[in-house]
């Protein structure tokens, strides 16, 4: 949704409670032990929520759209079936999940926080002071190249080693690690607008190609 | 605006499934709500424009979530307002609240016509054309915050002159109340490649006035 209007202003709350229902808990935690079984990378998580109906992602709060997202990944990987969601029952026996963490796990996976680095033997494409493009694609899959972002001439500014590419990664098609830099973007660029404004984007390098 | 009707390359919507023998209405109150807009917009002295413009500036989860009607209606609450046809306490309660401004309704002889002849927005203008048939142009990457004809997926890019249509009413300034600013209309020609990086060979077609182009 970068460089969408009309959404009006974000209005801060003050004393912002952690949860705003009783249920948000609830589903958070489902969400998060879930995701603790290994069903699941952080990058498949993205791309279900991503691929929820546009009017029920645009129509529904954070919680909803990661609860009805966990639904429709379990029902897809056989966890549970649309019936048994419906009923709120189990109908026939679970299929086992990868991994069941006990409670004494559970510090160790929050503390590790899913580190992305992973080693690789690609040589390293772009340098900080380079000048890049961003390739136009528009995979119908998941993707960390913002729409308004694509086509764009920007700078690498920094260069971050070699990280799972999500590209791959929320696609079940393995970790093909690829190089991630910060690139950035003026404000000119993006909306030819003068402000001396500029955006800065984490990308890894299948999407951009160097700028002569 | 870059509202969500703008969606233009959005995916996520699902397959067009189109209805056998679709009826014209699928309930009665869209049939009223097509009356009122077309009706209440002549006595309400607003154009075509202002009502697209107010139908955008629904609040995109509303707006997504909602029927095209729908949308018609938050449009005509808003015009209702804004032009002080009726106030929201009005609207809601459905009774009049204030002496009614003074309007003059179209008569019953004059619906079939009004709603079955075209508007006509072609209009006279001094400035000669600036771009010809075959011309390379390019659409501006603009991002204005009121009502616009030029869809995100297409600014920034490339063109053909395919068409020039004669000026026409400018809608980016009668859509805001500004006067019909009439500017030369074209029809573009893009390549859907540049638009979607993709190799097809399709061409997208767009009809854009003059404001929206810079020569390349």
């Amino acid at each position: 949704m970068g460089g969408f209007t009309g959404f009006g202003p974000v209005i801060s709350e003050p004393d912002e409670p952690v949860f705003h229902h009783g249920w948000e808990p609830r589903a958070f935690a489902m969400v998060l032990g879930m995701s603790m079984t290994g069903s699941w990378n952080i990058d498949t998580a993205r791309r279900w929520r991503e691929q929820l109906p546009a009017p029920t992602y645009w129509g529904s709060s954070y919680y909803e759209m990661r609860h009805y997202a966990l639904i429709d990944q379990m029902i897809a990987l056989g966890l549970i079936t649309a019936e048994e969601e419906a009923s709120g029952h189990m109908a026939q026996p679970p299929k086992p999940p990868r991994r069941v963490p006990s409670a004494a796990m559970i510090p160790g996976i929050l503390g590790s926080g899913g580190p992305s680095t992973r080693p690789s033997n690609l040589p390293q494409g772009f340098a900080a002071g380079d000048k890049v493009r961003t390739r136009n694609i528009q995979p119908a899959g998941h993707t960390r190249l913002p729409r308004y972002a694509r086509g764009r001439a920007g700078g690498i500014v920094a260069v971050h080693g070699t990280h799972v590419f999500p590209d791959s990664s929320a696609h079940g098609l393995g970790d093909d690690p690829q190089w991630l830099y910060t690139v950035r973007f003026t404000a000119r660029e993006l909306w030819s607008k003068d402000t001396g404004d500029a955006v800065c984007i984490d990308l890894w390098e299948p999407y951009l190609e160097a700028l002569a | 605006m870059n509202g969500v009707h703008d969606c233009g390359g959005m995916m996520g919507y699902g397959p067009v499934r189109p209805q056998a023998d679709e009826p014209v209405f699928h309930a009665n109150w869209e049939a009223r709500m097509f009356a009122l807009m077309t009706l209440v917009g002549d006595a309400g002295g607003w154009n075509l424009d202002e009502d697209r413009s107010a139908s955008e500036s629904m609040p995109p989860a509303g707006y997504i979530t909602t029927s095209y009607y729908e949308h018609w209606l938050h449009g005509l609450t808003a015009l209702l307002q804004n032009h002080g046809l009726a106030s929201l306490d009005e609207i809601t309660s459905g009774r009049a609240l204030t002496p009614a401004k003074p309007a003059t309704p179209t008569p019953a002889s004059a619906v079939w016509s009004a709603v079955t002849t075209p508007g006509g927005y072609r209009r006279d203008v001094r400035a000669p054309a600036r771009f010809r048939i075959g011309d390379r142009v390019r659409t501006r990457n603009i991002h204005p915050k009121s009502h616009t004809r030029l869809p995100r997926y297409l600014r920034g890019h490339q063109a053909e002159i395919a068409a020039v249509h004669g000026a026409h009413v400018f809608p980016d300034s009668n859509a805001r109340g500004l006067g019909e600013d009439p500017q030369w209309l074209y029809t573009l020609c893009f390549s859907a490649s540049d638009i979607w990086g993709n190799g097809a060979t399709d061409l997208i077609h767009a009809d854009l006035w003059e404001p929206y182009l810079e020569a390349c």
